[in-house]
């Protein structure tokens, strides 16, 4: 695992997930985007794909479950693990981005120590053999 | 071998052959198996045509003859060596020409044997008979001919000769209507058939004898034995005189028919039509009968009473003088169709009395059939309805009121009323109509329903200006029953439909202002304005009530329309505020916290920033479960089976970390599957529980105990209860705080706290919501406790 993408409009929840990034494993590369549609263009024209990507649901521009209905479609990004990193708590949502083909579904917690916890366990998942991971 | 005995043979031999050949009969020999031809005389040569014949096998020889069985016929005579004889035989064959011919021939077939007695061969000998059979055939089938005509005819037929009339012929049907066998053949008639003596039938054939007159008989009555039995016969007959060549009368041709069922059948109908004129004059109606024509040619007693008229004044199509001119037109369009179609005939019209007063009759005639179901009769009868005629109205009302009770929905009353009206008047437009208030005092009318000749068509809208219905709308009841465009010269709803004849009605709201109006348009001149006046009076005041009902119902309708949205806009409201106010909030908590996680402060400052986590937390729990209560009120409320015991499960999961943090003990006995929305009800059994576990008294463990039945809602004591509903009852009980009898309904409320925020974390929202879902399913909830000994909820939810 070298680097990760999360697709979050919100700055302060950018910020939190960086810092948890960081304490769980500091030579992680974290890439960001604000939306869906600036997400997609960097993945089509980056020369080192990340290995995995937290995504947002509701954002401006493109929402999380159009980024997610368009990168299944492409040939090489589909590969990438695809999860849910949201404040919804809706089973809807959750039912609805796992059929799109997301991976995982974590509800932003309000406190830093469970944020850490929940992302380290999503980063030491195995994925490759389409396992599904619900934290809420 | 060349002796004398040779010799003698040899010449006698020749003298047999030329015997043959000259023979005046038709001779062949024929040799051995094959018949081969051994010698042929020159009649038998001719009639083969001279056919190279001799020293061939007849087969080869006559090929035209295979199949007509004579070579078989050689063969067996060859093998057999007996002689056949035939009798005008047919063949056919080639004479000439290579024509084929029928012939018929008398031959014998006689085999001729050797020395060794063996058959060497076969002697033909034969006469030509074709001529004379065909000559005969000729005679028989005239013959035949001439005999069928007179015996096979249907027609009885007999000749008697001479004065004595001597019956020399008389063929089968005529044997058999005088149930007579051939020995009356060649004797007297009187002789042979004795039973005519008394009768009519002797003295006319004397006459026909004496004086030459043929006489002719019409259903004409004979007594006659047949099978031994004296029966009564009708004949239609003709006596036709016979003469000699010198013109003197040598006897008598009969030819008679006999018609005895024919006229049974006409005596039958005659004394039934008797029969039926006395029941008929018995009857209390006006009667009479009519051939198939229409001409009238009876009457019964009454008709002639309350007429005053005699049956010579009546006969034909004499009736029409005790018609009302007006309305015998109409009278003759329908009755004469009646005749030609053959249909039954039926009409309400006056008919003028002997006191020259006109009374309403009913007039019904039906056809009569005879046996090959051709009319050939009318009976027709006038009952006198004008008493009926004053009972109308309530018998209308009856029928009205039966018509029109169930109808509940305004749109459906319109409609059935207006097609009532237009099937009751035949009128062309029906309809009515909504009088709107377009601006200040312009009016126009919207149809509410409008049939088109008895079918209901679209809405239309119309204005009032230059109108008849302004004049309805002004007043009562208006009446045009002609003449309408040149009243109403301005009026373009006249116009456009044709409009001749209108009639209309005020309708009035309980205020008595004029809401709308019930009306009818015809394109010809309305022929009974009263009773299409009097019709839309008596619907009017059932057409008011539901018009108004209508108005206030839509008026209605609109407003809780508009409750409902404002309900719903107020419910998303809350649910995407409280929503958006969770973001914030969650950011306060999350940054606070690491604040205190990563930097060193004061106790002092270590205080506050716990204060402001801890009122983070009471404001997301608040959020959190506002979030609740607007989701109790905005999820969409689709009932479906809820298995309690699943959802008592899920809740206990949901709540796992306080039940163990309190070491709480929750028992639920077998619950039942009630239909409910399953999140509600998911969230009800939670909040419960969570309100249970929250509030049990500190050092005891909680002790929650969940238990369900059926009851009936008339033995439950409660004002929400339904008696004609069974509800389940869901009780969850347990051994907490409690709570003082008067604050049983306050815990319900919205906020409504019991406890200071320090000793319980409540947000006064869990109860009301469970108020909210209970209430969501047609139930009721009622909450019992003693403080310091614990709650218990009592859920009621409908089973159906």
């Amino acid at each position: 695992m070298n680097k990760i993408f999360l697709i979050d409009d919100d700055a302060d929840d950018r910020l939190l997930f960086k810092e948890a990034i960081e304490l769980i494993n500091p030579s992680l590369q974290c890439d960001t985007a604000t939306n869906g549609k600036i997400a997609f263009e960097n993945l089509k024209v980056s020369a080192s794909l990340p290995d995995i990507i937290f995504l947002d649901l509701n954002m401006p521009v493109m929402n999380g479950f159009d980024f997610l209905i368009q990168i299944k479609k492409e040939n090489v990004l589909n590969k990438i693990p695809v999860g849910i990193f949201t404040t919804s708590n809706i089973l809807r949502d959750k039912e609805l981005t796992k059929e799109f083909g997301a991976q995982f579904f974590i509800t932003k917690p309000t406190d830093f120590q469970v944020l850490r916890k929940k992302l380290q366990q999503i980063l030491s998942a195995d994925f490759s053999n389409d396992e599904y991971i619900s934290i809420t | 071998m060349n002796t004398p005995s040779k010799n003698i043979i040899e010449a006698g031999e020749n003298k047999f052959r030329n015997l043959i050949m000259e023979a005046p009969a038709i001779l062949c020999i024929l040799k051995g198996e094959q018949h081969v031809f051994e010698l042929a005389n020159l009649r038998y040569k001719k009639l083969v045509g001279n056919r190279d014949i001799i020293g061939k096998p007849i087969r080869e020889a006559l090929p035209e003859l295979e199949g007509q069985g004579f070579y078989e016929l050689l063969d067996k005579v060859y093998n057999t060596g007996e002689t056949f004889y035939g009798n005008e035989v047919p063949a056919n064959l080639i004479k000439s020409y290579g024509r084929v011919e029928r012939c018929y021939f008398n031959f014998t077939y006689q085999a001729y044997i050797n020395a060794n007695n063996e058959t060497e061969g076969i002697l033909v000998f034969a006469n030509e008979v074709t001529e004379q059979v065909e000559a005969r055939k000729k005679i028989e089938a005239s013959e035949k001919r001439f005999s069928n005509i007179l015996s096979q005819s249907l027609m009885a037929i007999a000749i008697f000769t001479g004065p004595e009339m001597v019956v020399t012929f008389a063929n089968e049907p005529m044997l058999n209507v005088l149930g007579k066998g051939n020995d009356v053949l060649n004797k007297p008639l009187l002789e042979g058939v004795p039973e005519l003596k008394d009768q009519v039938f002797p003295q006319l054939l004397t006459d026909v004898y004496s004086t030459g007159v043929p006489f002719e008989g019409f259903e004409t009555k004979a007594i006659l034995v047949r099978n031994g039995i004296p029966v009564d016969a009708y004949f239609n007959f003709v006596y036709q005189p016979n003469r000699d060549v010198d013109d003197t009368i040598t006897g008598i041709t009969v030819l008679a028919t006999e018609v005895t069922e024919q006229v049974f059948a006409k005596k039958q109908i005659e004394e039934s039509e008797n029969r039926f004129g006395m029941l008929a004059d018995s009857i209390p109606n006006l009667a009479w009968m009519a051939y198939a024509d229409g001409n009238i040619f009876w009457y019964n007693k009454k008709w002639f009473e309350y007429t005053g008229t005699t049956l010579a004044e009546m006969q034909g199509w004499g009736w029409q003088s005790v018609h009302d001119p007006e309305e015998l037109p109409k009278v003759l369009i329908k009755w004469r169709a009646s005749i030609k179609t053959g249909k039954p005939f039926e009409m309400v019209f006056p008919i003028k009395g002997a006191d020259g007063k006109f009374r309403q009759f009913l007039t019904r005639v039906l056809p009569v059939h005879d046996s090959e179901n051709k009319i050939y009769r009318w009976f027709g009868t006038n009952t006198d309805i004008h008493e009926e005629k004053k009972l109308t109205e309530e018998k209308f009302l009856l029928e009205f009121a039966e018509n029109f009770s169930h109808y509940t929905t305004g749109t459906e009353f319109f409609g059935s009323l207006v097609t009532y009206i237009a099937n009751k008047t035949n009128m062309d437009y029906v309809f009515t109509g909504e009088l709107t208030e377009k601006e200040k005092n312009i009016f126009t009318v919207n149809t509410i329903a409008l049939a088109n000749r008895g079918t209901l068509v679209p809405n239309i809208e119309y204005q009032l200006p230059d109108g008849p219905c302004e004049q309805v709308m002004r007043g009562t009841v208006y009446n045009y029953p002609k003449q309408c465009k040149i009243t109403f010269p301005k009026n373009e709803t006249l116009v456009q439909f044709n409009v001749e004849g209108y009639v209309g009605y005020p309708l009035f709201n309980n205020e008595g202002k004029a809401i709308g109006l019930v009306a009818v348009m015809h394109e010809k001149e309305i022929s009974n304005p009263e009773y299409v006046s009097a019709l839309l009076k008596i619907v009017a005041k059932r057409a008011e009530f539901e018009l108004e009902r209508n108005i206030i119902t839509s008026k209605l309708q609109a407003k809780n329309l508009e409750l409902e949205n404002t309900n719903a806009e107020l419910a998303s409201f809350s649910y995407v505020a409280s929503h958006d106010l969770k973001e914030p909030l969650r950011k306060i908590q999350a940054f606070s916290k690491r604040i205190i996680e990563t930097e060193n402060f004061s106790d002092k400052t270590q205080d506050y920033f716990n204060r402001i986590i801890s009122a983070g937390e009471r404001m997301q729990n608040l959020i959190d479960s506002l979030l609740d209560f607007s989701r109790a009120n905005t999820t969409e409320r689709i009932f479906k089976p809820c298995d309690l015991n699943a959802i008592v499960e899920e809740s206990k999961h949901d709540l796992h970390e306080r039940i163990l943090e309190k070491q709480a003990i929750i028992k639920s006995e077998n619950l039942p599957t009630i239909n409910g929305v399953y999140i509600q009800i998911s969230q009800l059994i939670t909040n419960l529980l969570d309100n249970a576990i929250k509030y049990s008294r500190p050092e005891i463990k909680p002790h929650i105990k969940i238990t369900a039945s059926i009851i009936e809602g008339k033995k439950i004591d409660h004002p929400s209860a339904n008696n004609q509903k069974e509800y389940h009852t869901l009780k969850i009980a347990d051994n907490g705080i409690g709570f003082e009898k008067e604050y049983a309904n306050k815990i319900f409320e919205l906020f409504q706290r019991l406890h200071h925020m320090n000793e319980y974390s409540g947000t006064g929202i869990g109860l009301a919501i469970v108020k909210k879902i209970v209430t969501n399913h047609n139930g009721f909830i009622i909450a019992e406790g003693k403080p310091n000994i614990g709650s218990t909820f009592t859920i009621y939810i409908p089973t159906l």
